[in-house]
């Protein structure tokens, strides 16, 4: 799995300071700031989200574990109640927009989908640089909110509080968000616009990997969605700003309205963070078992359909807010059906599997994780689609426990496992297998004894948001830290052991996974452009056993 | 310019239609956010029917009216425009656009003088001599008319710059390419099809 | 002719304003917010048909702005539900 691939001279060593590959790559295409800075390299800008949502990640981790330090006690130590709130909605801020969201499309998604297509770029290259720079300024808000003392309206910033009574400093985080969501249309449009103009010749629908195809569907939210919360961010600041009251109560407005139409974005805000991971998935799962996926167009309908029913479901957020029975059926029943294509998706991923023979290289590893804690998510999920259920465990643990099984145990998990399996592509490097073993484990059993403790909390009663809870709840909320801890070590060791692996490394080859896929036929790390000249594409995709390393059949 | 390729596209005739279809994704996003706000001024209504009927009343129907008409006849001269430009009747187009321009800038005057009708009328929440509200759902009226056509003139000013900028390129040897004049003319009318329905939702609902 | 047809729709975009003024000086009650929508809808159709070529673009570019105008319309039909089906006392 780690032997160098067939194009390496064996006279340059396992682990050179600078692989041949390397030194004709897109890495060495100019080592000045500026021509990093004034990229429009699409694998380039990929670096640059790499390294800017990490630091977010960062930033975001480090206010989650100031909450579980606080939870570690049934009384309010470490934080006031003012500071907790504003650790927690910092937390969501940044993980959300500033994390999941960019993740694994600006990293991954720009990255790999004009190479998995057999194109020289994006469509829009400037456009793309542009993106990033939007993002920066965005992240550039969220920061000085957190500099000049936080925001403490939670990340949904419902009205009245957000819009009337909170103090701090509510309008830059709005405008943060605001600024961030442009970054994200924009994207959203480049991928779109690249999908459908710049395939190779030959690459057809049908032949393109799902990674492309999840994408697609994530581009379709990003353009679509986000615009509605920018408007609705708009009419918030304008309230806070010119005394412009949309949701106010006293004026004859409805706080609920707000809720409309910000869960109207960020309901399919949740697929966008995770369609992409379930691409990553697709290819990790295909790529470990060496075998065609199974049931292709089911796998690729099924990313439509995720984000078309994703659309019509957002009113499960506010069953207890005063929403009308009838539409909270409606919205009930529809969050049921919405679960449909993502199980067709686990069933695709495991027929796949089957009778495979399976390589447990880390990635692989992290793709089963997602797996697990996706369905655990998922089901968890339905049962919150329930209104009887909903009424009981509303705003309470139970909820947290269940969309971080999949944002953290799904989304993150995926995001570790593309790093694990593309990093050889992406820096012509080989990292420490075991190490990546060891952090996949680390993560894993961090995560569950992290996340489970907290269904039973919320299913008992504990509500969300609190900084301070009824003493016997303390066994779990001490097992829920200790837990975070082995999370956070599991996070910064791949930091360790990647990083270690550019200048030491093994040289990685061409296609060291000897896996298919238009990425795996150019050199690691890639040309600058791609490709010499445009591949013609005469094989479906996943045609395994392959024939050549350098072929994609 | 017009006839350059950039990467990463192999052929022209590609990079027009990526370019084309682009434009009309953004508008499709452009589109939503006018969208939601509509929804938001449509679910305003339900709530409070008749403060939003009384205060749209003390709108100024004739300035609204001309605005409408102002706004169409800016996009014929714009989808004229277009037409020529395709079939590289480039002064003609200028001119055009610059007509166009000029008519968008007649719908800010309009704007801005109701807005000082407004002011100084006592129904521009916050400021002005007086405030002159009937009632609490006549003041969020007036705040949701203020955002809707501020951010709608915010889209008139940059169709404005837009369409200026086009005319003055096409005086030149290196006019803008077909598949950019277009885009500039769709952005346009996009402007107008959102006034077209905040127009009867704000000074209609009498 | 390309240009004659141009100004028909633009001659109809007109007539269609003044019967959306007219339409709102009717005694019909609430119809006329419903008629007033429709006759939008009419115009925005013109001129996305017309003006913005639509009639001869690409398929791909007409499904693009249906998806938009789709969710919209999905958007209005969901909250309609709340906001029409509550119970007495609150609308």
């Amino acid at each position: 799995m780690s032997e160098a691939g067939l194009t390496n001279a064996p006279s340059e060593g396992t682990a050179p300071r600078q692989t041949r590959a390397e030194a004709q790559s897109y890495l060495s295409d100019g080592n000045s700031l500026r021509s990093w800075l004034l990229t429009t390299d699409h694998k380039r800008i990929a670096i640059l989200y790499l390294i800017s949502i990490t630091a977010f990640f960062a930033v975001a981790a480090t206010a989650a574990a100031l909450m579980r330090l606080e939870l570690l006690t049934p009384n309010g130590d470490v934080l006031t109640a003012e500071g907790y709130n504003r650790a927690f909605t910092l937390h969501g801020v940044i993980m959300v927009w500033f994390f999941l969201i960019p993740s694994i499309p600006n990293v991954f998604g720009n990255f790999l989908i004009p190479l998995m297509i057999g194109a020289r770029d994006l469509a829009f290259p400037r456009l793309n640089l542009a993106s990033w720079y939007i993002f920066m300024a965005g992240g550039l808000f969220t920061l000085s909110a957190l500099i000049f003392g936080g925001v403490d309206t939670g990340w949904t910033f419902y009205t009245p509080l957000s819009s009337h009574y909170a103090n701090g400093n509510v309008v830059l985080a709005l405008a943060a968000v605001f600024i961030a969501g442009w970054s994200s249309i924009l994207t959203g449009i480049n991928f779109i616009v690249t999908i459908h103009k710049l395939r190779a010749p030959g690459m057809t629908w049908g032949r393109l990997p799902l990674f492309v195809w999840t994408h697609y569907a994530t581009a379709l939210i990003l353009v679509l969605a986000t615009p509605v919360l920018a408007v609705t961010l708009l009419l918030v600041m304008a309230e806070r700003v010119f005394g412009l009251g949309i949701f106010d109560p006293a004026l004859g407005g409805d706080p609920l309205l707000f809720e409309h139409l910000f869960w109207f974005y960020s309901h399919p805000a949740v697929y966008i963070m995770v369609l992409p991971a379930m691409g990553v998935v697709s290819e990790l799962v295909t790529a470990a078992a060496h075998k065609k996926l199974f049931g292709y167009w089911f796998v690729a309908y099924s990313s439509l359909a995720i984000a078309t029913i994703g659309f019509l479901v957002w009113g499960h957020h506010m069953f207890v807010s005063g929403e009308s029975m009838y539409a909270s059926t409606i919205f009930s029943f529809l969050s049921l059906i919405v679960a449909v294509p993502s199980a067709i998706k686990v069933y695709n991923w495991t027929a796949t599997l089957y009778k495979g023979s399976i390589a447990l290289n880390a990635a692989f590893l992290f793709a089963m994780g997602f797996i697990g804690l996706f369905v655990m998510g998922g089901l968890t999920g339905l049962m919150l689609a329930l209104l009887a259920i909903d009424v009981h465990v509303h705003d309470t643990y139970f909820v947290v426990a269940h969309f971080h099984y999949i944002m953290v145990g799904g989304a993150v998990t995926a995001f570790l496992g593309a790093v694990h399996f593309w990093w050889p592509k992406m820096f012509g490097r080989m990292y420490n297998e075991v190490w990546g073993r060891i952090s996949a484990a680390f993560i894993f059993i961090g995560f569950n004894l992290t996340f489970f403790p907290q269904f039973l909390l919320g299913y008992m009663g504990m509500p969300r948001r609190y900084h301070v809870y009824p003493p016997e709840f303390q066994t779990l909320n001490v097992l829920s830290s200790a837990g975070a801890s082995l999370l956070g070590i599991g996070y910064v060791l791949p930091l360790i052991y990647l990083f270690y692996s550019l200048r030491n490394g093994e040289t990685a080859g061409d296609n060291p996974w000897h896996v298919t896929g238009l990425e795996w036929t150019v050199p690691s790390p890639p040309p600058t452009h791609n490709f010499e000249e445009a591949p013609v594409v005469v094989n479906g995709p996943y045609e395994y056993p392959l024939s050549h390393d350098s072929s994609i059949a | 310019m017009t006839i350059a390729r950039h990467e990463p596209f192999a052929d022209i005739a590609r990079e027009r239609e990526a370019d084309r279809l682009g434009m009309i994704v953004f508008l499709a996003s452009e589109a939503m956010l006018f969208g939601a706000i509509v929804m938001a001024l449509l679910a305003l209504r339900t709530f409070e029917p008749t403060a939003f009927a009384a205060t749209s009343e003390r709108l100024i129907l004739l300035a609204g009216a001309a605005n409408t008409a102002i706004l169409l006849t800016s996009s014929l001269l714009v989808a004229v425009g277009v037409g020529a430009r395709k079939l590289d009747r480039n002064r003609l187009a200028m001119a055009l656009f610059a007509g166009a321009a000029l008519l968008g800038i007649a719908f800010l005057i309009v704007k801005g003088s109701e807005y000082r009708a407004e002011y100084l009328e006592g129904l521009m929440p916050g400021v002005g001599p007086r405030q002159d509200f009937a009632s609490p759902g006549a003041r969020m009226f007036m705040d949701a008319y203020f955002i809707a056509t501020g951010l709608h003139a915010v889209h008139v000013i940059v169709g404005v710059v837009l369409l200026a900028g086009c005319a003055w390129r096409l005086r030149g040897d290196a006019p803008p390419s077909v598949v950019g004049t277009g885009n500039v003319g769709l952005y346009w009318h996009l402007v107008d099809i959102v006034w077209v329905f905040l127009f009867p939702i704000l000074y209609l609902s009498r | 002719m390309e240009l004659g047809r141009l100004l028909s729709v633009w001659v109809a975009l007109l007539v269609l304003l003044a019967l959306t003024i007219g339409a709102s000086f009717l005694p019909i009650g609430d119809w006329r917010q419903a008629i007033n929508l429709a006759i939008a809808a009419a115009k925005a159709a013109l001129i996305l048909w017309v003006f913005m070529a639509f009639r001869t673009e690409t398929p791909l570019v007409r499904l693009v702005m249906l998806c938009a105008a789709v969710l919209l319309f999905v958007l209005a039909i969901l909250l309609a539900a709340d906001y029409f089906l509550r119970p007495e006392g609150f609308l």
